[in-house]
C-alpha cells in the first residue's frame, strides 16, 4: 500500500542488501544452531583480532583484513591487464586481417573451453618457469587472461554499437586513425560500456580467490591458514564470505546505479 | 542496419598481418629459447604419454581415464540436479509466498556473489560434519562394494568413491544452480504479462499455465545462455578437486607431481577439458537448435 | 434493465490505489444477467483497472465486490470454482504465440473442464466458424491479421462457455480498416444473453449494442444511462465535453 518508504533508491537497497542480509542471518543462525548440536563451540569473540588487532591504542589490519588488500591489489591490476587484453582481443576479432581474428578466435576458445584453475596450473607449472615470472605476476596474467576473453565480448559489443557515421565524421575532418580512436570512438564505447565493466570487477574478485592455490597471501589463503592454525572453521569461513560479499555488492550496487543514471539522463 | 558495419574494416589486411606474423614468430621463438635453453627443459611426450595411460598393476582402468569418467559423472549428476534446483529457484522467484520469493533472491544473490572456491570450502565441512550424518548416507556409503551392480558401478563410478562423487556433485550444483535460476528468472521475466493473464482469465490452472503456456515460451529465450551455464559446470567441476574429489584435475596433479612430467602432464589435462567443452558446446548447440525448432518461431 | 434481480456483478464502495495514486474512488455499481455495457472515458480514467477487478486480474484495496453471488473482500482472488467462468478479450490479443490457433482454443476447455480432445476441439471449430474463421484453424497467430488474432481471442475465450465476457479496449490497437469485423462479431454476442463489459471508444458500436453506457472520469462513475439518454441528453458537463472531443470530426462530417 502507501508507503513513506518507497523511493527507488530505498527500494534497490532494501532489495539489494537488506533482504539477502537478513535471510543470511537467518541461515547463518540455522547452522549454528547445527552446529551446536554437534558440539561445536562458538568463538566469535576471537574473530575480531583476525581482522583488526590494536597494540597500545595504535589499530593495525589483521590477517584477514591484510588478505583483503592483497585480493584488491591482485584485483586491481588485473582489471586494468584485463581491459588491454579485452580490446586487443576485440579490435582484432573487428579487423580485416586474417591472422588477426584467427588470433582473436583461437584465444577466446582456448580461454573459454577451459577451467580457471587449469589455466592457473598451466600458467604457473609451464608458462611461469619459462618465462621466469613470480607467484604474484602469475596471478595477475592469468585471472586477467582469463578476464579479457570474456570482456573483449563486452567491447565488440560496444564497438558495433557506435554508428558508422561516428567514425566517418571523424574520417572527414581530418583526424588519424589513432586520434579518432582516441576522442571519438573509445569514450562513446567505454560510456556505454561502464556498468557490464563493474560486472567483469566483480567477477575478478569472485575469480581471484582461486589464486590462493599457488600460495598467495590473498583474503582465501589467509582464512585457510588461520582454520588450520585455531579449527575455528566455520567462523572464519562465514567471515570471509561475508567479506567478498560486502565487496561484490557494493560493486553491483555502484554498476545498478551507474546504469540508473544513464538511463535517466 | 547500417550502424553495425564494421568500423575497424579500415585496416590495410597486409600490414596488419604482416606485423602480426612478426610477433608471432618472436614470442614462439622466444618461448622455445626460454624452455630450452632458459630452463632446459626436457620434453618427453612419450614417457607423458605412457604414464598417463598406464594401466595399473592389476590391469585395471589407467588412473587418468578414472579422473576423466568421474569429471563425466560429476558434470552430468550436477548439471541434473543444479537444473532441478535451479528452475525451482528462478519459479520461486515468481510465487506468491514473500519469504520463498526473498528466499530464493537471497540464494541466488549470495551464491552469485562469493567466490565459489569459498563457498565449497565452507559446504564440504558443512556436508562432512552434518549433512551425510543427517541424511543418513554415511550408512548407504558403507554398504559392501560387492553389492554395486554393473548399471551401479557405470552410473556412479567406483562404491569406494560414491561419498566422494557426492560430495562434489552436491557442492557444484548448488553454485550451478544459482547461475541457472537466475537464467530461468530472466526468462520467465521476457514473458508478457498479458500471456499469464490470458491463462489466468481463461482458467488454466496454475501448474497448466507454467507447462503450456509460460515454460514453452520461456525455453526458447533460456535454452541458449542454459548450455552456456552446463559448459560452465563442467570447468567449474574442476575446483572440486580443491576438496579431493578425485577427478580430472585432481587425477592430473597426482600424475604430474608424482612423475615430475609437469608440463606434459598440465597441458594434457587442458586439452582434455579443452575437447569435453569443445565438443559439449557443438552437441548442446544442435540439441538447442532441435528443441526449438519445434515452437513455431514467433517475434 | 435488472436492477430488481440479484445482480450478476456488483460493486459497493470500491476504491484502490496504485502507490499513492488513487484510480478507482468510491465505485458503487450493480450488473444485472444479460446485461451489455459499455464503459467509456479519457486515458487514465480507471476503465480498464474497473473491468479488471471483475476477474480478478487486479484486486480493489476498500470496498466489496460480488461477482455470481460470491463475495470478494481487498485482495482476494478468484475462487476456483469461478475460474474460467469471467472470459476476458485483451488490447494486445494475448494470444499464445507458440500454438496453432485450434490449440489456442483447445486447450483451456482440456485443462480447466476436464474435456477430451476431440470434443473440445469440435467446440473450437464451432466456435471458430461463429467468428467466420473456420478455415484458419491449423494457422499460428503470427500468420493472421489483427483483426482475426482478435477474432480468434474471442472465440478463444467463448470457448469455456462464460457467463460474463469482458472486453478491454478489444479494437484499440488494430488497423482501421479491421475494427469492423470485430466489433460486428461482437455484436452478435448479443444474441446470446451472455453478459458482456465492454471498454471502448467505438461510441457508435456503443450506441447500437448496450443496454447502458458508463463514462468513467478520474476514477469514478460520472454519469450511467441508456445510450439514447447519454449521447443525445448527457446529464453532467464532463460527460458532454468528453464526447464533443471524441465526436467531433463524426459532428462536423
Amino acid at each position: 500500500m502507501i508507503s513513506p518508504l518507497s523511493g527507488p533508491w530505498v527500494k534497490r537497497v532494501l532489495s539489494n542488501w537488506i533482504q539477502p542480509a537478513a535471510m543470511a542471518g537467518i541461515l547463518v543462525f540455522a547452522v549454528m544452531r547445527g552446529a551446536e548440536n554437534i558440539n561445536y563451540r562458538w568463538q566469535w569473540y576471537r574473530v575480531d583480532d583476525f581482522l583488526f588487532t590494536s597494540e597500545q591504542g595504535a589499530w593495525s589490519a589483521g590477517p584477514l583484513v591484510q588478505g583483503l588488500f592483497v585480493t584488491l591489489e591482485i584485483s586491481v591490476l588485473s582489471l586494468f591487464l584485463t581491459l588491454v587484453i579485452g580490446l586487443a582481443a576485440a579490435l582484432l576479432r573487428l579487423s580485416s586481417s586474417v591472422i588477426g581474428r584467427g588470433l582473436a578466435r583461437g584465444y577466446l576458445e582456448l580461454i573459454r573451453n577451459t577451467p580457471l584453475l587449469i589455466q592457473l596450473y598451466v600458467m604457473y607449472f609451464v608458462l611461469g618457469p619459462i618465462l621466469g615470472w613470480g607467484q604474484i605476476t602469475t596471478a595477475i596474467a592469468c585471472l586477467a587472461a582469463f578476464q579479457g576473453a570474456y570482456t573483449s565480448e563486452i567491447f565488440r559489443a560496444g564497438l558495433r554499437a557506435i554508428p558508422r557515421g561516428q567514425i566517418e565524421a571523424g574520417d572527414s575532418l581530418g583526424l588519424s586513425r589513432i586520434d579518432n580512436y582516441r576522442y571519438v570512438i573509445l569514450p562513446q564505447v567505454l560510456r556505454h560500456m561502464l556498468p557490464p565493466l563493474t560486472n567483469e570487477a566483480v567477477s575478478l574478485v569472485k575469480n581471484s580467490s582461486i589464486v590462493s592455490v599457488i600460495a598467495i597471501f590473498d583474503l582465501t589463503t589467509q582464512g585457510r591458514n588461520l582454520i588450520a592454525d585455531t579449527f575455528l572453521t566455520f567462523e572464519i569461513w562465514l567471515t570471509v564470505a561475508a567479506i567478498y560479499l560486502v565487496v561484490t555488492l557494493a560493486l553491483s550496487t555502484a554498476a545498478a546505479m551507474a546504469e540508473r543514471r544513464r538511463a535517466g539522463a | 542496419m547500417s550502424t553495425t558495419g564494421h568500423i575497424v574494416s579500415r585496416f590495410r589486411p597486409t600490414r596488419l598481418d604482416g606485423i602480426l606474423l612478426a610477433v608471432l614468430i618472436v614470442v614462439a621463438a622466444w618461448l622455445w629459447y626460454r624452455s630450452a635453453i632458459g630452463v632446459a627443459y626436457r620434453w618427453d611426450w612419450a614417457q607423458a604419454l605412457s604414464t598417463v595411460f598406464a594401466s595399473g598393476e592389476s590391469g585395471d582402468t589407467p588412473f587418468f581415464l578414472t579422473g576423466i569418467y568421474a569429471t563425466l559423472r560429476l558434470s552430468a549428476w550436477g548439471a541434473v540436479l543444479a537444473t532441478i534446483m535451479g528452475v525451482l529457484i528462478g519459479v520461486g522467484r515468481y510465487s506468491g509466498v514473500r519469504a520463498l520469493r526473498v528466499f530464493c533472491g537471497t540464494y541466488i544473490q549470495i551464491l552469485r556473489n562469493i567466490p565459489p572456491l569459498v563457498f565449497i570450502f565452507i559446504f564440504y565441512f558443512f556436508i562432512s560434519s552434518q549433512l551425510m550424518p543427517l541424511l543418513g548416507l554415511d550408512a548407504l556409503f558403507n554398504r559392501p562394494a560387492e553389492d554395486a551392480s554393473g548399471w551401479q558401478r557405470f552410473l556412479f563410478g567406483p562404491p569406494a568413491l560414491w561419498e566422494n562423487l557426492i560430495s562434489g556433485v552436491l557442492c557444484i550444483s548448488f553454485i550451478s544452480a544459482a547461475y541457472i535460476a537466475e537464467v530461468v528468472r530472466a526468462g520467465l521475466a521476457a514473458i508478457p504479462r498479458g500471456q499469464w493473464e490470458a491463462g489466468e482469465s481463461l482458467g488454466i490452472p496454475l501448474l497448466d499455465r507454467y507447462r503450456f503456456v509460460i515454460f514453452p515460451q520461456a525455453l526458447a529465450r533460456i535454452a541458449p545462455p542454459l548450455t552456456g551455464q552446463y559448459i560452465s559446470l563442467v570447468k567449474d567441476s574442476s575446483i572440486v578437486s580443491l576438496i579431493s574429489v578425485q577427478e580430472l584435475t585432481f587425477v592430473g596433479s597426482e600424475i604430474a607431481n608424482s612423475s615430475g612430467l609437469l608440463f606434459e602432464v598440465w597441458l594434457l589435462v587442458a586439452f582434455v577439458y579443452f575437447l569435453l567443452c569443445l565438443s559439449l558446446s557443438i552437441l548442446l548447440r544442435q540439441v538447442e537448435r532441435r528443441m526449438t525448432r519445434h515452437f513455431h518461431q514467433f517475434a | 434493465m435488472s436492477d430488481e434481480t440479484q445482480p450478476i456483478i456488483a460493486f459497493e464502495n470500491v476504491s484502490k490505489w496504485f502507490g499513492t495514486f488513487q484510480v478507482l474512488r468510491d465505485i458503487d455499481l450493480r450488473i444485472g444477467d444479460g446485461e451489455c455495457i459499455v464503459i467509456c472515458g479519457p486515458s487514465g480514467s480507471g476503465k480498464s483497472t474497473l473491468i479488471r477487478c471483475m476477474n480478478r486480474l487486479e484486486t480493489h484495496d476498500r470496498g466489496v465486490v460480488r461477482v455470481e453471488g460470491v463475495e470478494l473482500g481487498p485482495g482476494e482472488r478468484l475462487p476456483r470454482e469461478l475460474r474460467g467462468k469471467i472470459g476476458m478479450v485483451f488490447q494486445s490479443f494475448n494470444l499464445f504465440p507458440h500454438m496453432t490457433v485450434l490449440r489456442n482454443l483447445s486447450l483451456a476447455p482440456m485443462r480447466n473442464l476436464g474435456m477430451d480432445k476431440e470434443r473440445a476441439e469440435q467446440t473450437a471449430l464451432a466456435y471458430l466458424e461463429r467468428v467466420h474463421i473456420g478455415e484458419q484453424a491449423e494457422k499460428y497467430p503470427d500468420q493472421l491479421s489483427g483483426g482475426q488474432q482478435q477474432r480468434v481471442a474471442i472465440a478463444r475465450a467463448l470457448c469455456m462457455k462464460p457467463d460474463i465476457l469482458l472486453f478491454d479496449e478489444p479494437t484499440s490497437s488494430l488497423d482501421p480498416e479491421m475494427i469492423r469485423e470485430v466489433l460486428d462479431v461482437i455484436y452478435e454476442l448479443t444474441d446470446d444473453g451472455i453478459t458482456m463489459v465492454c471498454v471502448t471508444h467505438e461510441m457508435g458500436f456503443a450506441r447500437k449494442v448496450s443496454d447502458r453506457v458508463i463514462f468513467m472520469d478520474h476514477g469514478e462513475i460520472v454519469e450511467s444511462a441508456a445510450p439514447d439518454e447519454f449521447f443525445d441528453a448527457p446529464r453532467e458537463e464532463r460527460t458532454r465535453a468528453f464526447l464533443n472531443q471524441i465526436l467531433h470530426y463524426e459532428a462536423s462530417a
